[in-house]
């Protein structure tokens, strides 16, 4: 069984048939609804499991059901013609199947500021619409911003979070918004900053950056931001900076390092008598300016 | 454009192609998916693999599914958490340990930690196969007992692995069996040759 992106319940529910089929599944009712026969690969088209990568391509494991070490193959299935595609042989046995994601299209996205002493830095995001399965009459795929900063000595010095609506545009100042109200006393210089875009909010209010990975506020895909950084110029007169700015780098998310900001974060929410919260997302963009 | 110039121009498209192409290629690696395997039908004790999704080959076998205290387990469902990159499993009913249990998987060493059953008031039953929803975060499971009629969806708790039927399904189809990895899996004592 695998769920698409969507939502959507694919099966392979015939077992021993001569013929098998894959069928979608109603997640309210149980109910199946026949797609197509699997055809190709090998036979008998049986499949043991199965799952969608990161592309939207179903993969599945196809068995002989043979004595063990049942022979197994790895196979794409079209999920709309339900022709099996052999890609080799696989694993003895092997029964079960899970594609990690491990660039979740666009949730985590990772970007430093410098020279904060000198200058402000701003930050502009944008929600792409990945997120979004519904257009009309209101599209929803709102996504969650959470935003969480670090000092060079990888000290989570605030966080916060705001609302993006699809194909909105919100914008932070690293100096007025991100370390104006820091945990600790004093601003750093330079800071880490780090965005991971997820599913839980509605409204203005209902994100939290502590709860990320919980619950359904969950990573969600359609992040895209950019961040400006003052530079020396080299050549130029002593002092003298300009403005570069570059989009945030897309990262991967480990499970040990979301598990550490949020629980961080979710202790700044509770014992920082408010300091360490950041504030919300000003609407519009911003251009880097020197102060 | 005379003959020099050509060459000139020639050499830096085929280096800029090239730079395009390891340019994709390194870029492609950087993100690409990670597929792993388990095994555990027939009430063998499983193992966890990471394999090439081009040709199926065994990239790595990263370990035995065991528990902290070496307990050994067969899984017939995996799925990713999405957000968490948390790995779910549901054990086989043949599983040497824990058989219908909702488990997590550590993708690195293959430490298995238990949940608890699908369903505390039988001795037996699991699911050919578990998936997330992405959109709502719910784990699905796939479930049947082998007789026409009988293709049941659940849902799975997470923290107590406790199945929740969802609706009564259809099958539209004669001939075969309903949803062959539960019945393989589930309704069998020890699995064996003759029941496949």
């Amino acid at each position: 069984m695998a769920s698409n992106a969507a939502g959507m319940l694919f099966a392979t529910p015939d077992g021993n048939s001569a013929v098998t089929t894959l069928r979608s599944v109603d997640k309210a009712t149980g109910n199946e609804t026949v797609i197509a026969p699997l055809t190709g690969g090998n036979l008998p088209p049986i499949i043991d499991a199965m799952k969608f990568n990161s592309t939207g391509i179903l993969f599945g494991i196809q068995t002989d059901q043979s004595i063990s070490p049942t022979t197994t193959h790895l196979v794409t299935i079209n999920t709309t013609t339900g022709v099996v595609t052999n890609l080799g042989p696989t694993v003895g046995d092997a029964d079960a199947l899970a594609i990690l994601f491990s660039s979740p299209i666009a949730s985590y996205q990772v970007r430093y500021a410098a020279n904060l002493n000198i200058g402000d830095s701003v930050i502009d995001i944008t929600n792409s619409g990945d997120s979004s399965t519904v257009a009309l009459p209101t599209q929803n795929g709102n996504l969650c911003v959470n935003a969480y900063t670090f000092s060079p000595d990888e000290q989570l010095v605030s966080c916060c979070a705001c609302l993006l609506t699809p194909d909105g545009l919100v914008s932070l100042s690293v100096k007025n918004d991100l370390i104006s109200n820091t945990l600790t006393p004093g601003s750093p210089t330079s800071v880490v900053v780090k965005l991971i875009a997820s599913s839980g909010g509605t409204t203005f209010g209902s994100c939290n950056a502590g709860t990320v990975g919980t619950g359904t506020n969950l990573l969600a895909p359609g992040l895209a931001a950019w961040g400006t950084t003052l530079h020396a110029l080299p050549g130029a007169a002593p002092n003298t900076y300009g403005t570069a700015e570059t989009p945030f780098v897309n990262a991967t998310l480990s499970t040990s390092e979301l598990t550490r900001i949020t629980t961080l974060c979710s202790l700044i929410q509770s014992n920082g008598s408010g300091y360490g919260i950041c504030k919300v997302c000003r609407l519009g963009g911003q251009g880097g300016n020197k102060q | 454009m005379n003959r020099l110039s050509r060459k000139w121009f020639g050499n830096r498209l085929i280096a800029l192609f090239t730079l395009t192409l390891l340019l994709g290629i390194c870029s492609e690696r950087a993100f690409a998916d990670q597929y792993y395997l388990a095994t555990g039908s027939n009430g063998i004790a499983g193992s966890l693999y990471l394999i090439d999704p081009a040709t199926g080959a065994t990239l790595q076998t990263i370990g035995p599914l065991k528990d902290s205290i070496g307990n050994a387990y067969g899984l017939t469902g995996l799925a990713f958490q999405t957000g968490t990159n948390i790995l779910y499993g549901a054990t086989t009913n043949s599983s040497p340990t824990a058989p219908g249990h909702l488990v997590t998987v550590d993708r690195s060493t293959g430490l298995v930690t238990d949940i608890g059953p699908f369903f505390a008031l039988r001795a037996s039953g699991t699911f050919g196969d578990i998936t997330f929803d992405p959109t709502t975060g719910i784990l699905y499971g796939a479930h049947a007992n082998g007789t026409r009629g009988d293709n049941w969806l659940y849902t799975i708790n997470l923290a107590t692995g406790a199945a929740t039927k969802v609706g009564v399904g259809s099958r539209t189809e004669s001939g075969g069996t309903d949803w062959h990895l539960t019945l393989r899996e589930c309704y069998s004592p020890r699995p064996t040759a003759t029941l496949r």
